[in-house]
């Protein structure tokens, strides 16, 4: 490589580090208590037990769960009923309005019944409940900065700063070790080269992990907007007949078990998990929209959402999702590392762990950087390979 | 190019195979349908801590080992085998102070 190139790449990836180095390192640490947000959820959960029943026991009907959130909050609209594929829980989403909703996804707030009894375990209110707390305080920080859309679209680009970082360092790596044994840290001849040659041979170990975490994060932030373009193609066109009605009133929606009955036998062979009630952002305002899952490693994680008419309870149409969505789908657990048991959300710990030491000891590099760090290009074209981490030196 | 870079092992060996090693790991877990895909993967993408790990504890070792030498009681480890094996090595072979890679 070319004195001329080393120096390019060296500029890109000076600059590309610095402007996400202290985002990366937010989402970082806040991203790792989520590694482990069910068990932190658990610590901190005070909730009774579940009701004791057998394997076989057959699920609580959904409608008159439905029926007492509606009694509790009568001015409110029911928004949908998650059906708790780890917890025997059923949760009821409820908001001021649709429309509040939309405007305000926050004003939403659910009620907890036992799956098994219907009976109700929690009510934290409005503005309570899922709102509040360690975990979600975590998640909307590492999510969207509390910025909402635009917080995550910004988080987004971020992820893919990242990105041309790895790529500018690992262009970087090959000029840099080309006389150094893979692996080495030099320790005891400045205070620096511990922390370049630490720096590198993380860059170097976990560049895949880094990369393939980096770019599903990013895929994660636009899925609002991958979701809204969705709507408003295939959806829309699926609900273009009943364009023109009066959408249904409340009393005039089936009942939450009719639904569910018609999403199984439409999708024998998945697992309904959600209903979400006609009028939402994704989905249809004559449809009660049922989202289910496979029980594979791989299916589970790949979701199919059926059109069921809210007045009749007929299948409409269980909906392709497009490649962009099954895509999103997928890079999900590939971001979380949630799909390994425990031993792989340790493993996901470590790599971030070592990400946060990478980021550190770049800005350790950037900030102790002194008047003779530049490298006049005659020394790089004779010795690219003793060049020490051109992107921390060269382009300095 | 030098005769001993021509013949020296490719810089992007390692951190190839750990690459590849790690896609692997991500993807056993995903897409394998039994216990073995989930061994395999927690095999595989543990690899990258340990080999940090590992290379911090080589390191230690061989400044300790350096330092020893320092004091006089180890010459032949400053001179032998502790300088074959690189880490003892002035930064990437003598020639940091030349382009500056200490930072000033």
């Amino acid at each position: 490589m070319s004195a001329r190139a080393i120096r390019l790449w060296a500029w890109t990836h000076k600059w590309t580090s610095l402007v996400c180095t202290l985002f990366l390192l937010m989402l970082c640490v806040t991203g790792l208590p989520l590694i482990f947000h069910e068990e932190i959820d658990g610590w901190l959960n005070d909730d009774p037990p579940y009701a004791e029943a057998g394997p076989d026991a057959a699920p609580a009907p959904l409608a008159p769960m439905v029926a007492q959130a509606q009694d509790r909050y009568p001015a409110e609209t029911v928004i949908s009923v998650f059906i708790d594929d780890d917890e025997p829980r059923v949760l009821v989403s409820m908001a001021p309005s649709w429309d509040a909703f939309m405007d305000a996804p926050r004003s939403r707030h659910w009620l907890a019944f036992d799956a098994h009894t219907g009976a109700l375990r929690q009510d934290p209110g409005p503005g309570g409940g899922s709102r509040s707390g360690f975990i979600p305080f975590m998640l909307r920080l590492h999510e969207d900065l509390f910025a909402g859309l635009w917080g995550a679209l910004f988080l987004g680009a971020m992820g893919l700063v990242f990105l041309a970082a790895l790529v500018s360092g690992t262009v970087l790596y090959a000029p840099f070790m080309r006389r150094l044994r893979f692996g080495t840290i030099r320790i005891g001849w400045s205070p620096r080269l511990p922390w370049l040659d630490l720096h590198t041979l993380i860059g170097a170990v976990a560049l895949a992990w880094m990369a393939v975490v980096g770019f599903t994060g990013a895929l994660n932030e636009i899925s609002t907007p991958l979701f809204a373009l969705w709507q408003r193609g295939d959806v829309q066109a699926i609900v273009a007949p009943w364009r023109g009605q009066a959408a249904p009133s409340h009393a005039e929606v089936i009942s939450p078990d009719t639904a569910l009955r018609t999403a199984h036998e439409a999708m024998p062979e998945m697992r309904v998990i959600s209903l979400v009630y006609p009028g939402g952002r994704i989905g249809s305002p004559f449809h009660v929209m049922a989202w289910a899952k496979g029980d594979t490693p791989l299916t589970s994680r790949l979701f199919s959402p059926a059109l069921i008419d809210a007045r009749t309870g007929a299948l409409t149409a269980v909906v392709r999702m497009p490649w962009y969505l099954r895509a999103l789908e997928v890079s999900r657990p590939l971001h979380f590392g949630d799909y390994g048991g425990w031993p792989l959300r340790l493993i996901w710990a470590a790599l971030d762990g070592l990400t946060i030491l990478l980021l550190v000891s770049g800005l350790y590099l950037w900030l102790s950087r002194g008047p003779r760090a530049g490298v006049r290009p005659s020394n790089a074209a004779a010795a690219p390979g003793e060049t020490a981490a051109p992107g921390h030196q060269a382009a300095e | 190019m030098t005769g001993r870079n021509e013949w020296a092992p490719s810089p992007w060996r390692w951190p190839g195979l750990l690459a590849a090693a790690t896609m692997l790991g991500l993807l056993g877990a995903l897409l394998g349908q039994h216990a073995a895909w989930l061994w395999m993967s927690w095999g595989l993408l543990v690899l990258p801590p340990i080999v940090v790990v590992a290379a911090v504890a080589r390191a230690g070792r061989l400044a300790r080992r350096r330092r020893a030498g320092h004091r006089g009681r180890g010459r032949k480890v400053e001179g032998g085998k502790g300088r074959r094996r690189g880490s003892s090595l002035p930064p990437a072979g003598g020639s940091s102070s030349r382009i500056g890679i200490e930072g000033g």
